[in-house]
């Protein structure tokens, strides 16, 4: 997408979707989910034929909808490389992002759906905020974050060290891009209240077994995952550690966190 | 936005370990009793003398009565996890936890009372 | 606050043939675990017969009759057979479920399910001569 492919080329000039129309010699059938509150009592399914090349993803097709179709598809993205986690959505079947995956790897027609589980706003919009909730549920209620400003230099701070060692502990659980797929797939994170589900867990699991973190705080999350909506919600159906874009072992840290503690709570006889 | 924090004693933990502990013993004593039932005996040829003189033994009763009682924790328990555990609230789950109490109550008791009838104890 | 359209469930059972290994050993370990639970209580009532058995009319006690009449019925032969099916299964992905517990098998944890459902066959199989014998 360089001035100076462009100039080089004597294809058209490439449009923010990526797909060079004038190359593809290729089409895939969509079958996308469509719902607009305004103007729609139910939702319906609508079909489209797409051009592709080599290395089309799902999100590619979208925006080529958008942009020369119907540009009132809607639906989120951001990167287009897979680190914001905003285009989650439910292909073929399976929570995946939509940046991430290839249309070369899928079965025609491609189905794309919203994320099942949360209430849809509007085409592959869901409502997120639940998610989010979940995500600050397992968040220590006193933290205090020590940033130079003011009088504080970045003298007066203490250096919070970490060994590479237990930064290859914590590596997998930071990834989260809180893309939602995980909770999206688990039959038991129905509502936060039922159970927090992987994200926030996962979450709670990153700083718990991060060595800089302060007891008193990781104390206090291993409380807020030990209640009745916390760890042991999860029956180990393992839906989450197969749908997330990131590899993340969800399900292990969960049964990690279990291990956690029992052993806190044996400590004590 | 804030949202409340449900505030539980964990007694999770504890039962997590028990339905652990309970299955352990159970595989063994599972296999064991298959063996001794239909492979040592034949099932179908047992009379009412053979089982009063197997329970006679104390070894072998107490051997059934950590049985009975693993068994029916980690039954109750499991139940309980698949229901209830999976997230309920109100009436359903009152009932519920009432119903496998009831359940659990007299799986133990009626066991007892068997066990300790087939060895002659009452 | 907009409108919005609630889709309902979360996994709709209507795609089961979309389902992944881990998901279809959650479902069995439950459905199994029901049986086994609901044989507890048929266990302990058969046996409970002895409590009314009188020793005096052996072997034509209650509870003699009760055990080897139901025992010369091929229906509950079979029903033993769907027992062992059940208790191999639920015990051998409990197993796979107490190792991951422990931290063990995460990377094979689809492997282990498909372990789990050859072992259960093949002690069905070999329960079989036992389960039939003398019928």
């Amino acid at each position: 997408m360089s001035e100076a492919q462009s100039g080089a080329d004597s294809h058209e000039h490439h449009h923010e979707t990526g797909i060079d129309t004038a190359a593809a010699d290729e089409t895939v059938a969509l079958t996308i989910f469509r719902y607009d509150p305004e103007s729609d009592d139910e939702p319906y399914y609508e079909d489209f034929e797409v051009p592709i090349e080599d290395g089309t993803t799902v999100l590619d097709t979208l925006l080529h909808i958008r942009d020369h179709v119907d540009s009132s598809l809607s639906f989120r993205h951001s990167c287009r490389q897979g680190v914001c986690g905003s285009d989650a959505m439910f292909i073929n079947g399976k929570q995946r992002l939509g940046c991430k995956t290839q249309i070369s790897d899928l079965e025609p027609p491609v189905r794309i759906e919203p994320l099942p589980g949360q209430d849809v706003r509007k085409d592959l919009v869901v409502d997120m905020q639940d998610f989010y909730e979940r995500m600050e549920a397992v968040e220590p209620e006193d933290q205090e974050l020590e940033a130079p400003g003011g009088d504080t230099t970045y003298e007066d701070l203490e250096q919070r060290k970490q060994s590479p060692e237990n930064r290859e502990e914590i590596k997998l659980s930071t990834r989260c891009i809180q893309c939602g797929a995980c909770v999206s797939s688990c039959t038991i994170a129905k509502d936060p209240d039922q159970y927090l589900g992987p994200a926030a867990i996962n979450k709670a699991y990153r700083f718990i077994f991060d060595e800089r973190e302060p007891d008193e705080l990781n104390d206090e999350r291993m409380e807020l995952v030990e209640q009745s909506n916390g760890v042991w919600r999860c029956q180990t159906q393992f839906s989450c550690t197969e749908v997330c874009p990131k590899d993340i072992p969800l399900t292990e840290h969960i049964q990690r966190l279990k291990r956690e503690s029992v052993k806190r709570k044996l400590k004590f006889w | 936005m804030s949202q409340s924090r449900p505030r539980t004693v964990n007694t999770q933990g504890i039962s997590w370990l028990l339905h652990r502990l309970s299955a352990t013993f159970l595989i063994v004593a599972l296999f064991g009793h298959l063996l001794q039932q239909h492979v040592l005996n034949h099932a179908y040829e047992i009379e009412l003398a053979d089982s009063a003189i197997r329970m006679a033994d104390i070894g072998y009763f107490a051997f059934i009565v950590v049985f009975l009682l693993a068994a029916s924790f980690h039954g109750l328990n499991g139940v309980y996890q698949a229901t209830i555990g999976e997230g309920m609230s109100g009436r359903r789950k009152q009932v519920i936890r009432w119903s496998l109490t009831l359940i659990g109550v007299v799986i133990v008791v009626q066991g007892m009372r068997l066990a300790l009838a087939m060895g002659g104890y009452i | 606050m907009s409108i919005s359209y609630d889709r309902g469930q979360i996994e709709d059972f209507g795609r089961w043939q979309e389902f992944a290994p881990g998901m279809w050993a959650w479902l069995l370990h439950k459905f199994t675990g029901w049986v086994l639970a609901g044989y507890l209580l048929i266990h302990i009532a058969v046996l409970s017969t002895f409590i009314y058995a009188d020793p005096a009319a052996a072997p034509d006690d209650l509870y003699t009759r009760t055990l080897q009449g139901l025992e010369s019925l091929l229906i509950v032969r079979i029903g033993e057979l769907g027992l062992v099916a059940a208790a191999a299964y639920h015990t051998l992905n409990g197993i796979r479920l107490m190792l991951m517990d422990i931290g063990i098998g995460y990377n094979y944890q689809r492997e282990g399910f498909y372990l789990s459902l050859w072992l259960t066959a093949i002690a069905v199989i070999a329960s079989v001569p036992i389960a039939l014998g003398g019928i």
